[in-house]
């Protein structure tokens, strides 16, 4: 741990960044572990309670704890992020390679298709996938995972185009390498110093879009806790009881920012686009 | 006593070092550094890559990076120290009193600025005492005389061209017409040829000299090529590691070196690589040839360069043969189509019309629209830096070619490449080294490995030694020549340098604009040419 600190003591950007960040995953680690509070149990007694020994982070209109359904809200957050992100990312791998790789009119054709995704706010997509295939984190999980897939495809093919006419590129189809090897061992490695930081930026966004969702009620279902929804259903108490729309809100904000903060701190200490020498 | 002028510039003890940080520890780029240079003569440094040259030229030019620490010294440029003077002066001093030359034109010009935009800049940036209120067309007149004088037959359609319209050698004269403009008394020419052709480079040259002569302005010519600074300089310091060794008149250095490394210099400048007493008997010139191309055009498509619309034809009926256990060597000046031919020996691009016959045995015919089997010719090329993959280890490149076409187990694998890295003279502890931590040559020595790896019987290197320095150059060549001669592994050496085709190859053929125009013997071609762009590229 201290070695890590040493080494990454002149970007500090990834230290607070990954405390940030730190901090959420640990919440979710907890949560397997040791709720303070049963997330969903109501009373009227704690009703709308302000923050206080008992109840750290107070209570909600319904006088749930809202430091458990905190921790246990975000799950669903970073479980949609990663995987979403997981997903967009293989998509656009797989786009990205064969516009790449191919070109031509097939190259034509997947940039078309990815430029009109791309042309629509990723929300609204979102929502109508989601309309239209049902609600649910799996479908959130794909539905998000298919909006954002353009960009990285975008990333990917332009990454590839680039080192397609390298030399060592040439010579590793002269030695006989075939495409998908040629792909996963000699040309993506070469896309992370570009894809990296767009990729921890991408997290990001996309526990925002899920947030988002949440909120407008198309995403992780009530009563199971998420940021978002917490936020929805905090809202009409904002003035009266700040604290059910502030902790969730902070939790949400450190992640995201914490991500953004990591994604910068690559760029600066990797630099994008460049190959070391 | 002789009256001796003060000299024009000297430089007296420069010491120069990248401060370390932490663990690391100060880099000493020069140490104690001395030299003058009197009015109007040439005077060059030569030196290894690395040896300090374009430090130096920096240090006088007042462009040292932000990292660099000057420790001691001083420069003294007409009785003034430049280390001393404030900033502003300095720079008013050098702009007008000093120029520059490098050695890629291309960076140093704006590619959306057209040559005459370029040199008013010069005139404009530097507010020109003699002609305070000089008008416009009064300028452009200036420039387009300049322009003449550099050699331009036509100057006034090179002041409207822009500079991806010019060839290497055009931009580099223009960019020397830029500096005279300022009528500079010094004029720092860094490789100001490297990058060019070895016609071209003797024009660029010639012009210098010539420049020099007429207007009495003394030259710092770097080079790293001792017969180039031969032929210019009046006087030579020889640069190494971070020090002059040898600082006299050019013949006295050159014909009676006084220090051991000069010598080891001239020597590998030479370049004498064979050694005729070991060398094996050059394969019959009738013998049947290990690969033959017959009457292959070549090009590329528009669709990829998408510049006009019919196809760009590169290689032009080409014939040629590579016999067993040969070393051919191919030169012609840059843009023939070398690189083209290479690419399709190799099975990279495909031709689009024409035979090749492997031992007589017909592999491919493209105007079937045939296509040639990749693995069975190893290729090298240029720029080491390129042509190996960053991100994998010295250790899986050269397994690479064995582990993709499914050859041996991995233990056996791994034997084979360490015994591989042992012939091409690299240490086995590079084995889990990145290119990246190894010197270009080192590079150029895994990139043959790695084209040996599959045993091919003839491997085509393109321009692979043009990057390097004269010492590692030979030690290369030196490489490739024991390669072939224990193996009896054939080379197609393409280059447009006519001292590796002497020092190696047992044949040589020539190429313009896409055509073979002689071939035979490297002693009769060079003795007696028959084709007088072989006359021109051999003078």
């Amino acid at each position: 741990m201290r070695n890590i600190i040493r080494y990454h003591r002149h970007s500090p950007y990834l230290i607070v960044g990954s405390f940030f960040v730190g901090i959420v995953l640990f919440a979710v680690l907890i949560s397997f572990f040791y709720l303070p509070h049963d997330p969903y149990a109501t009373g009227i007694a704690t009703k709308l309670i302000a923050p206080e020994f008992e109840h750290p982070f107070g209570c909600d209109h319904e006088g749930r704890d809202v430091l458990s359904r905190v921790i246990l809200g975000t799950r669903p957050t970073v479980l949609i992020s990663l995987s979403g992100i997981l997903i967009a990312l293989v998509l656009g791998l797989i786009i990205g390679s064969i516009a790449g790789r191919v070109g031509g009119l097939i190259d034509n054709l997947l940039m078309l298709l990815s430029d009109s995704i791309m042309a629509f706010p990723g929300i609204l997509l979102a929502l109508v996938f989601v309309a239209v295939i049902g609600r649910g984190m799996l479908s959130i999980i794909l539905g998000l995972g298919i909006v954002f897939a353009p960009s990285y495809a975008r990333i990917v093919r332009s990454g590839i185009r680039q080192l397609n006419n390298r030399e060592y590129i040439l010579l590793a189809r002269l030695i006989g390498v075939k495409t998908p090897r040629l792909l996963v061992v000699h040309l993506f490695p070469g896309l992370l110093p570009q894809l990296l930081p767009a990729l921890v930026v991408g997290i990001a966004n996309m526990a925002l879009a899920e947030a988002a969702l949440s909120y407008l009620g198309q995403g992780v279902q009530i009563p199971l806790p998420s940021l978002g929804n917490m936020l929805m259903e905090g809202q009409s108490y904002i003035t009266s009881a700040p604290w059910t729309v502030i902790f969730p809100s902070l939790f949400l904000v450190m992640y995201v920012l914490g991500l953004y903060f990591i994604s910068e701190g690559i760029r600066i200490k990797y630099g994008s686009g460049g190959t070391e020498k | 006593m002789i009256y001796e002028p003060a000299p024009l510039l000297s430089v007296k003890n420069l010491t120069i070092r990248f401060p370390g940080s932490g663990k690391r520890k100060d880099n000493e780029v020069l140490s104690r550094l001395s030299f003058d240079i009197r009015d109007g003569e040439i005077f060059g440094i030569v030196g290894e890559s690395g040896s300090g040259k374009t430090i130096t030229a920096l240090a006088i030019a007042g462009l040292l990076p932000d990292a660099a620490k000057i420790i001691s010294g001083e420069i003294i440029f007409r009785g003034n120290n430049l280390l001393s003077l404030p900033p502003k002066k300095r720079r008013a001093l050098l702009g007008k009193e000093i120029g520059l030359i490098f050695q890629e034109p291309l960076s140093s010009l704006n590619p959306l600025m057209t040559i005459g935009r370029h040199l008013m800049e010069y005139l404009t940036s530097h507010g020109n005492p003699e002609s305070p209120r000089e008008r416009l067309k009064a300028r452009k007149s200036r420039i387009l005389k300049m322009l003449a004088h550099v050699g331009f037959h036509n100057p006034d359609r090179i002041y409207r061209a822009f500079p991806h319209q010019l060839s290497g050698g055009q931009r580099q004269r223009a960019l020397i017409a830029g500096e005279l403009l300022l009528n500079p008394s010094l004029l720092i020419a860094d490789e100001p040829s490297s990058s060019l052709d070895s016609v071209t480079q003797t024009q660029i040259l010639d012009q210098l000299r010539r420049v020099s002569q007429s207007f009495g302005i003394s030259v710092l010519f770097i080079s790293h090529d001792l017969k180039l600074v031969e032929r210019m300089c009046d006087r030579l310091a020889v640069l190494h590691n971070r020090k002059i060794v040898e600082c006299d008149s050019t013949y006295e250095v050159l014909h009676s070196p006084g220090h051991p490394h000069t010598a080891a210099l001239l020597r590998s400048a030479s370049l004498q690589i064979r050694d005729e007493n070991a060398a094996r008997p050059a394969p019959p010139v009738d013998a049947v040839p290990l690969l033959r191309i017959d009457s292959l055009n070549a090009g590329y498509s528009s669709s990829i360069l998408q510049t006009g619309t019919e196809e760009k034809e590169v290689l032009k009926d080409v014939s040629l043969r590579i016999l067993p256990g040969e070393i051919l060597g191919l030169i012609g000046t840059s843009g023939c189509g070398k690189t083209t031919l290479a690419r399709v020996v190799t099975g990279l691009l495909p031709g689009t019309s024409g035979q090749i016959f492997e031992n007589e045995r017909l592999v491919v015919d493209f105007s079937k629209r045939g296509r040639l089997k990749k693995t069975s010719v190893g290729l090298v090329f240029q720029d080491p830096y390129n042509s190996l993959n960053p991100y994998l280890t010295i250790g899986r490149l050269l397994e690479e070619p064995l582990k993709v076409n499914h050859l041996f187990e991995k233990k056996e694998r791994r034997d084979r490449v360490l015994q591989m890295m042992t012939r091409v003279g690299l240490p086995k502890k590079y084995y889990d080294y990145y290119p990246s931590q190894l010197s270009g040559g080192q590079r150029q020595r895994v990139a043959l490995a790695m084209s040996l790896m599959l045993s091919p019987s003839l491997i085509v290197a393109d321009e692979a030694v043009s990057s390097l320095d004269v010492t590692v150059q030979s030690q290369i060549l030196k490489l490739i020549w024991e390669i072939n001669q224990k193996s009896g592994i054939s080379f197609l050496l393409i280059t447009h340098d006519l001292k590796v085709v002497r020092s190696v190859c047992d044949r040589v053929a020539i190429m313009d604009s896409g055509r073979i125009i002689e071939a035979g013997r490297v002693g009769d071609v060079f003795r007696t040419p028959t084709n007088p762009v072989t006359r021109m590229l051999i003078q």
